[in-house]
């Protein structure tokens, strides 16, 4: 299914209605983010880290995904904001330890805090982050009282793990040159690193401060899944492709070894010998890949149809989504967040 | 089959069909050979149909993300159910996990003392705030509003409370080697809190005689079960019965009462 067929099915918002959307909420939520961050006292070596990613932009996704769900069931932006800026702020948080435990060297177009200022101090700025993000998140819960609050914190905990062992699958899998992985397991690596920080989270702290705890946060897990594996395929695509809005390396993933839909799909159509070599570039280390195997690679993808396969596959579980957002949300009053919650779907495949 | 370092045939490979590090197995048969036809897999059909065809190879894809949910689902159920009923305990685990994570807890709780404390008064902060009154009148509960004729369970903002569980109480003597515990166990404080915030009175005589024992105090051992109770025994203690309430702070209700005995 197109996306613009998506669209029409879904009352979906369309494309400049989604960045007038997530431009307004990622105001509110830049706003309320550095009140907090603000508020801490003045401390050297610390107060510049933990401003310097925030300041550097960003889709505001996962705040834009919070509030639209508590405003289409039932809340106030006001209410959701400062949910929004706990997201963001654990975000950003835990974007400097990626970094660092990807080695990455730039973030939004500018060098990585580590490599600005040292794993030390980008470790410490990261934990400063992650436990700063509690404060405007019980701020958010405290008129709602203690029963919705143990609510957010057993899907907060559900989030820190599945985020973990997510982390944890693909560092695994890299690190240990682990070869024949399976699409479950990509399906199972994207649902935790990518889907439930990104989108399930957010959503379900939405709908439980939207509905004042009172809808369940389990509707949203299956929307909020087929979501976050469409973009997880359609971000791992934009890195093997040609395209100068993407801002990252091209075939950046090749030369890290990363587990991608397509490198699974490759190596399970090639010939034996084709394998062979695959298995060789990959048991190497980063610095040892040559950018004439990469080229190889990526050639081997597009020939055997691996980056058709994913392109495929990331339509028809943007179609699941489709379809699970009709369950989830289709009850719901129709408004313009939940035309924008729907816009989602077909904004992976357009977003800039 | 798990490859290290991309040597075929190591040792420490699990035998075909197992599970290495739990990873979804799919049978072997299935899109292990080369496939030049490229991810449709079969050659085209004489006569496509008019209407748009789910490929096999998308149709298994999607089948797949379905059961890869489902089963983060029930596991998420198992373990919620698990850790709600409190049945949870670190003797489940392996060995090894075991060890570690009372390391763990140990280290955090040596470098995050503060952490723990500032996160534990949140969350009384929390606990105590009493829920308002439905502030969602005006917003259809979901199901209600849902077309589909399914009702699903909507969480009520105060469920009645559950009642209290008990916590095991580990007894340990300062001075007095011979004594004995007979409190076992106490009810677990209604909110979250430190072993320093629970107390108890002195340890009153159950005869007239022998003075009270004020020497008692809390703490947490990684290493046991529950809470510790610590008692100071003076010289010259009189033998006997000892006990008195146990209090967690801010709450007026006490846990139990801890009972020890200095034998003759």
């Amino acid at each position: 299914m197109t996306g613009a067929a998506l669209a029409d099915v879904m009352d979906a918002a369309p494309p400049s209605a989604m960045a007038d959307t997530m431009a307004t909420y990622g105001r509110a939520t830049k706003v309320e983010l550095e009140r907090y961050l603000r508020a801490q006292p003045s401390a050297p070596y610390l107060d510049d880290l933990l401003a310097d990613y925030p300041s550097r932009g960003g889709k505001m996704l996962r705040p834009s995904i919070c509030i639209a769900n508590a405003r289409a069931f039932g809340g106030s932006l006001e209410a959701a904001v400062r949910c929004a800026a706990a997201i963001e702020i654990l975000h950003n948080g835990l974007l400097i330890h990626d970094d660092i435990q990807d080695g990455s060297e730039l973030r939004r177009g500018r060098p990585t805090l580590h490599a600005l200022h040292g794993a030390p101090l980008a470790i410490n700025a990261g934990d400063a982050m992650i436990f700063t993000a509690l404060r405007p998140l019980i701020d958010a819960l405290r008129p709602l009282g203690g029963d919705v609050a143990a609510q957010v914190l057993d899907i907060s905990m559900t989030m820190a793990r599945e985020t973990a062992e997510g982390q944890a699958l693909e560092l695994g899998w890299r690190d240990c040159n682990i070869l024949d992985l399976t699409e479950a397991d990509y399906f199972r690596m994207a649902l935790k690193k990518t889907a439930w920080m990104g989108m399930i989270w957010p959503a379900q702290l939405g709908l439980i401060l939207g509905s004042s705890g009172r809808a369940d946060p389990q509707l949203v897990v299956r929307f909020g899944y087929f979501l976050g594996v469409a973009f997880q395929i359609e971000d791992d695509l934009r890195n093997l492709s040609v395209d100068p809005g993407y801002g990252k390396e091209l075939n950046g993933d090749l030369f890290e070894a990363k587990r991608t839909l397509m490198l699974i799909h490759v190596r399970n159509v090639c010939s034996d010998a084709e394998r062979a070599r695959l298995h060789g570039f990959l048991a190497q280390a980063r610095a040892q890949r040559s950018p004439d195997d990469v080229l190889w690679l990526a050639g081997l993808m597009q020939r055997l149809g691996s980056i058709d396969h994913g392109r495929e596959v990331a339509a028809a579980m943007a179609g699941a989504a489709a379809h699970e957002f009709a369950l989830a949300y289709g009850g719901l009053v129709p408004s313009a967040d939940r035309s924008f919650i729907a816009g989602l779907v077909p904004w992976i495949f357009k977003r800039t | 089959m798990t490859i290290r370092k991309g040597k075929a045939g190591d040792a420490g490979r699990p035998s075909p069909g197992t599970e290495a590090d739990g990873r979804v197995r799919r049978p072997a048969a299935a899109g292990r050979a080369p496939n030049r036809a490229g991810p449709k897999g079969a050659a085209p059909k004489a006569k496509t149909p008019p209407e748009p065809k789910v490929s096999e190879a998308v149709a298994h894809a999607v089948k797949m993300g379905y059961d890869v949910i489902a089963e983060n689902i029930r596991q998420g159920r198992e373990a919620a159910e698990r850790f709600r009923q409190g049945e949870y305990r670190l003797r489940d685990a392996p060995g090894d996990l075991e060890v570690a994570s009372l390391r763990l807890l140990q280290l955090a709780r040596e470098l995050s003392t503060t952490t723990f404390d500032v996160c534990e008064r949140l969350l009384k902060e929390l606990g105590a705030q009493r829920p308002p009154q439905d502030r969602t009148d005006s917003v259809p509960k979901f199901r209600e509003a849902a077309p589909a004729a399914t009702p699903a369970p909507v969480k009520t903002a105060s469920p009645s409370p559950p009642a209290q569980a008990t916590m095991q109480v580990t007894v340990r003597f300062e001075g007095a080697p011979k004594a004995i515990a007979h409190t076992e166990s106490l009810t677990r404080p209604r909110l979250p809190t430190a072993a320093s915030g629970v107390s108890a009175a002195p340890l009153a005589p159950s005869s007239a005689r022998g003075a009270a024992i004020a020497g008692v105090r809390f703490e947490m051992d990684a290493s046991v079960e529950g809470i510790v109770a610590v008692v100071t025994v003076p010289k010259g203690q009189a033998h006997g019965f000892y006990s008195s309430l146990v209090h967690a702070e801010g709450d007026p209700i006490p846990l139990g009462v801890l009972t020890i005995e200095l034998p003759k």
